[in-house]
């Protein structure tokens, strides 16, 4: 394990191009280890274009991108997993037909070491009780709330305790009460130690969790900073409070 | 098809906990229970019948097992995998023509000739499978079908090579009676309800599950969908060439009218019918499939309709196959005995 505040994610001038769409236009920014990095930015900013570059679903136009020093651009999806990058989607995508532990199993498959069985079991006890769906353990996935079901996919990228995490608005589609509890877990996540980068449209939720916040527009970052500095930066205001207030 | 022991697979942690997405048939699960001794009294009936039958009939048995082979190689394909393939029979036609070349013109024993088709189909259910495999659901489907109408097309056209519809004669048996073929045929098929079993309660059959409900989804977890595609459609397909081989060896005769692009829609219709990803279903499939156009031979002409109608009303009736409709039967009768 890397010390605190090591760069574990370093993107440098990356750029994806959809027709004449600049999807992500020259963006370099860095991840440090342990923190939790906020990416706002209004829709079709190029956040979730983002977190496909990094995990291999798109190939890059231009530009790298390192995972713990290595270059991991245009690599195929499984082995960017394999070398422990974890990611939720904006739409919930889970295994529809299977139980939540059939689920949490094909999760594990591929990226269980070599170990005992009472540990992997261990495993799925606790990120079950992490995301409080310890009562449905035995329950189809499509027959899940959409909340649990959102529960669930974090489940899957997190019982792994992968090395960064990647969410991708994780209270899409939450009612009030319902987000409040996906803030209460991120913040969990968040005091185990992982590193998150987190998608997220909510201002006041990206606010309350991140560490430090990265503002996407038009595919460019338009600024970087804690989120006291984003609440009063003037550009961000502009692009993408001053559009919600509008 | 291996899967690594002592990894701490995670299907281990759920004990008795059967998969819930009506995966059934697990042959290990069928045989704790009192499945075990139908499975039994059926093997033994499998076993005499052959004994009892008339020439005709069993000629009928052994076509029926080899079309239940290929059902359960393509059910895997289909059923556990989701791809839908349409050209099942070209592996088949590859495991015979390996067979009668390797014992016609190469002169090795018909013995050698078996352990050589499923390796020599393996390889080329591997080729098949790096392009095909890229294509999804109907593409897939008619990527397949454009292969076996390929194939089919090689096979008429090399007549130096493989005799065209005129045929090779003289293909040597690997055993001396009709009976031993049917058993053959029948060790192969419990061959691969084992092998399907193993694989439904491993990992592997776990990962093919995935790719079937979200290949997008897999490799986010690390999983090497592509890897896994290409060695079951290539491992399904060695096993229907060995079909395949011991087919053509009993008939010891081969001709390219036996693998036409229409032929190539049985496999699918016996997995269909039989029940889309259960290990049983097939077997059904095959009886019912192949079966039917025996029943119905009287009716000449009006038999391909007949045979047609019948199959689509199996579908309508339950689309989850013959399987499906005796679990709902067992769902019905229990409802009933609960008023």
């Amino acid at each position: 394990m890397a010390e605190p505040g090591k760069q574990i994610l370093e993107i440098e001038n990356l750029s994806k191009h959809f027709g004449g769409i600049r999807a992500v236009d020259e963006l370099t920014f860095d991840v440090k280890q342990g923190e939790i990095l906020g990416l706002l930015g209004p829709n079709g900013s190029g956040k979730t274009t983002l977190f496909n570059l990094i995990t291999g679903v798109y190939g890059a136009d231009t530009g790298i991108i390192r995972f713990q020093g290595q270059d991991i651009t245009n690599q195929l999806s499984y082995k960017i997993a394999l070398k422990g990058i974890s990611r939720t989607f904006q739409s919930t995508k889970v295994f529809h037909t299977q139980t939540v532990l059939d689920n949490i199993a094909t999760a594990m498959i591929a990226r269980a070491r070599k170990r005992h069985i009472s540990e992997s079991r261990k495993k799925v006890t606790d990120v079950l009780e992490f995301v409080h769906l310890e009562h449905v353990r035995n329950a189809i996935a499509g027959d899940l709330t959409h909340a649990e079901q959102r529960r669930l996919m974090v489940a899957m990228a997190f019982v792994e305790d992968p090395d960064l995490l990647l969410l991708d608005e994780i209270t899409a589609g939450m009612s009030g009460e319902e987000c409040n509890e996906m803030i209460e877990m991120a913040k969990r996540i968040r005091d185990k130690g992982a590193t998150v980068v987190l998608i997220e449209h909510n201002m006041k939720v990206a606010m309350a969790l991140s560490d430090r916040i990265v503002v996407l527009n038009f595919g460019k970052k338009i600024a970087e900073g804690t989120p006291e500095e984003i609440a009063t930066n003037e550009t961000v205001l502009e692009a993408y409070l001053g559009r919600e207030e509008a | 098809m291996k899967w690594k022991n002592g990894k701490g697979k995670p299907e281990a942690l759920k004990g008795g906990h059967v998969s819930s997405n009506g995966d059934v048939g697990t042959v290990t699960g069928l045989l704790k229970k009192k499945s075990t001794y139908i499975f039994l009294v059926c093997l033994i009936f499998v076993v005499l019948l052959p004994h009892y039958s008339s020439n005709y009939a069993l000629r009928l048995m052994i076509t029926m097992a080899s079309s239940i082979v290929a059902a359960m190689c393509l059910n895997v394909v289909l059923g556990y995998m989701g791809y839908p393939s349409l050209c099942q029979n070209v592996f088949f036609a590859v495991g015979a023509y390996t067979m009668a070349l390797a014992t016609l013109r190469l002169g090795v024993s018909p013995w050698t000739a078996l352990f050589l088709s499923p390796i020599v189909t393996f390889i080329v259910g591997y080729l098949a499978a790096i392009p095909f495999l890229k294509l999804r659901s109907m593409f897939f489907a008619i990527g397949t079908l454009a292969f076996t109408g390929v194939v089919s097309a090689i096979l008429v056209n090399l007549p130096k090579i493989t005799g065209s519809d005129a045929g090779l004669r003289g293909i040597p048996r690997l055993v001396k009676s009709d009976i031993n073929f049917f058993y053959l045929e029948i060790a192969l098929i419990l061959v691969i309800l084992a092998l399907t079993g193993l694989m439904s309660r491993s990992y592997w059959g776990k990962i093919l599950v995935a790719i079937r409900e979200d290949e997008d989804l897999a490799p986010h977890f690390g999983i090497d969908t592509t890897k896994y595609k290409r060695l079951t459609f290539a491992a399904t397909s060695a096993l229907t060439g060995v079909a395949g081989a011991i087919f053509f060896s009993y008939q010891t005769y081969i001709s390219s009218n036996y693998f036409t692009i229409g032929s190539s829609f049985t496999a699918l219709a016996v997995a269909v019918v039989g029940g889309g990803g259960t290990a049983l279903g097939p077997i059904f499939g095959g009886l019912v499939v192949v079966g039917a156009p025996e029943v119905f031979r009287s009716m000449n002409v009006w038999r391909p309709s007949f045979v047609g109608a019948v199959l689509v009303i199996v579908i309508l009736l339950s689309p989850g196959g013959i399987v499906g409709i005796s679990q709902n039967l067992r769902g019905y009768l229990r409802k009933r005995g609960e008023k």
